[in-house]
């Protein structure tokens, strides 16, 4: 059986985390999740690495994407989940199926 | 009847009236022709209009209409995302790389419309290749809301909304990788259906990410969708990822309305930043829904947090996609796009995985769910269609997608009118259902549409 994913709203005794409410610009508190989010100086770093030709100025807009984009992976406690499958092409039906062949 | 009458018209009246004689293909085509040639010079969706084409492809429908062989869609005007292929007409993607692309082959769905019939009048703008909005330093001049010329009409099928809009073509395709055909569908006041992944061939379609695009109608009701959707859907071979299931007949059930049907809205995630506006008309569709016999209820997706890693996704598949042109010939590209599609090399192989894991919870999530209930209803978008101004701030604060999880999920969800807020922008109701239910998804639609006038109303072009 499958683990179930511990939402990030569910980790009890953990640091407070939120993701800005997009209309509003104020801070809702919707997740309290254990990830630290990835800072400006690691997203600098993996420019580097990857040799992609990012300017500085774009910095801010790169460090929102892989920011909002790492945060639910960061919060995924691998041990909890190991026998969840990445599948290796994508089917939309495949849990439909496998329940109904159950 | 007016032009704009005349133009108004869908897919249903249309082959009506031309079946009983009162309505001729090329007179129709010559209509929306010259309606495009008075209002695109603002509206800007279209970047190619085939007059030629159109009027040949009208003449054969004239004809096979007079010796009783047409189907629905025979002589009905349609126009094409230029994201398809199109033989021997330029297909650009939005993109100064396809500038001057002219493909020897049609996309599997422009090859199936045009089988059926439909009048080709040209190809409508996107964004640059398929990927959120249209940035500074865009090679074509964006697609403007027919609604109000000062806001966006969502996209990346921004010409495709925008044009039906406007009563500019009477059919279209979109394609969909987060939200593109929804979202337009969504900030212009129209219909758009993505598909379940894989009932829709993305064969000769620009990829923007291999296991999250999908293809599919748009047109300005839900029948509409319907009968496009009958002549779309079906294996093809050419697309690996296109699936074997039956296609069920879309039209058989769409009168049977939403009696009993179970209508779950998930609380969670899709209610976060929507505006009051959008609350107030999403609430006043469920009551409709409600009225109309549906049983609504509240569900609740455990893993939906986890729809952002859709992102992670999108921009590796992306990367991987373009990488050779991004290294090779990055000034080809749209200055911000190229830092959004760069930002793709930034993940490891292991976000990647873990993302794709993700996707396999949700899904099966969202499937667990759906064994409780028929549909998923939620607001399409947040918010109505922002200004051009607000957007091209690069503070602007996006709002999360309603749209992806059902794209990581690859479940059928259409967009279809449910209001308009005070500033006279429409706002839309989404309905998604169980893989390869598009059936129940366009029935629920149509009986919404038929309960409302939502989607009569038309732009002040």
């Amino acid at each position: 059986m499958q683990a179930r994913m511990t939402p990030p709203a569910l980790c009890a005794g953990q640091r407070v985390s939120t993701i800005p409410d997009a209309r509003s610009h104020k801070e809702v508190s919707i997740m309290t999740t254990a990830p630290t989010d990835i800072t400006r100086d690691e997203v600098r770093e993996r420019i580097r690495a990857a040799g992609v030709p990012i300017p500085e100025e774009r910095l801010a807009l790169v460090h929102g994407l892989l920011r909002d984009a790492l945060r639910p992976i960061r919060a995924l406690d691998t041990r909890e989940a190991l026998t969840l499958e990445p599948a290796p092409t994508f089917d939309a039906a495949a849990e439909r199926d496998r329940h109904e062949q159950r | 009847m007016s032009s704009a009458e005349l133009c108004g018209l869908g897919i249903v009246e249309l082959g009506r009236r031309y079946r009983a004689r009162e309505l001729s293909p090329v007179d129709v085509t010559m209509a929306h022709l010259g309606r495009i040639e008075r209002l695109d010079k603002t509206l800007n969706s279209y970047l190619t209009v085939t007059t030629e084409r159109a009027l040949a492809d009208a003449r054969a429908a004239e004809e096979s209409i007079r010796r009783g062989h047409a189907g629905p869609l025979a002589g009905i005007p349609v126009a094409y995302k230029d994201l398809y292929a199109t033989r021997g007409v330029r297909t650009t993607a939005g993109s100064a790389l396809l500038a001057d692309w002219i493909p020897d082959h049609d996309a599997t769905c422009v090859s199936r419309l045009q089988q059926a019939g439909m009048v080709m009048l040209g190809k409508l703008i996107t964004h640059e290749f398929a990927f959120g909005i249209q940035f500074p330093g865009h090679r074509f001049p964006p697609a403007r809301n027919p609604w109000n010329l000062d806001h966006m009409p969502g996209g990346s099928s921004s010409g495709s909304g925008a044009a039906l809009a406007a009563g500019l073509t009477v059919g279209a395709l979109g394609s969909d990788t987060g939200g593109s055909i929804r979202g337009p569908a969504a900030f212009c006041g129209i219909v758009g259906l993505k598909p379940t992944y894989g009932r829709v061939s993305r064969a000769g379609v620009v990829t923007l990410s291999w296991t999250l695009d999908h293809t599919g109608p748009m047109a300005r009701t839900v029948e509409d969708c319907a009968l496009m959707l009958q002549v779309l859907a079906g294996h093809d071979p050419d697309d690996p990822a296109s699936s074997r299931e039956p296609v069920a007949d879309y039209s058989a059930s769409l009168r049977d309305g939403v009696r009993g049907l179970r209508v779950g809205v998930p609380r969670e995630y899709f209610f976060h930043g929507v505006s009051g506006e959008v609350t107030k008309a999403f609430e006043s569709a469920l009551i409709t829904l409600g009225r109309l016999g549906a049983e609504v209820r509240e569900v609740e997706i455990p893993s939906i947090w986890t729809a952002p890693a859709f992102m992670v996704i999108m921009l590796s598949e992306a990367f991987a996609y373009h990488a050779r042109d991004l290294r090779e010939r990055p000034q080809l590209y749209g200055e911000v796009l190229r830092e959004k599609l760069m930002a793709g090399a930034l993940f490891t192989a292991e976000e990647y995985v873990q993302a794709q894991r993700l996707r396999a919870r949700l899904r099966g999530d969202m499937h667990r769910t759906l064994r409780e209930v028929d549909l998923l209803a939620t607001p399409t978008a947040p918010v109505t269609a922002p200004t051009f101004r607000a957007v091209l701030d690069p503070d602007f604060p996006f709002a999360r997608s309603n749209m992806a999880p059902f794209n990581m999920a690859g479940l059928p969800a259409l967009a279809l009118p449910c209001g308009f807020a005070p500033n006279g922008l429409p706002v839309s109701l989404q309905l998604a259902g169980r893989p390869f239910d598009e059936a129940t998804v366009l029935r629920a639609g149509h009986a919404y549409e038929q309960a409302t006038e939502w989607h009569r109303r038309r732009p002040p072009v």
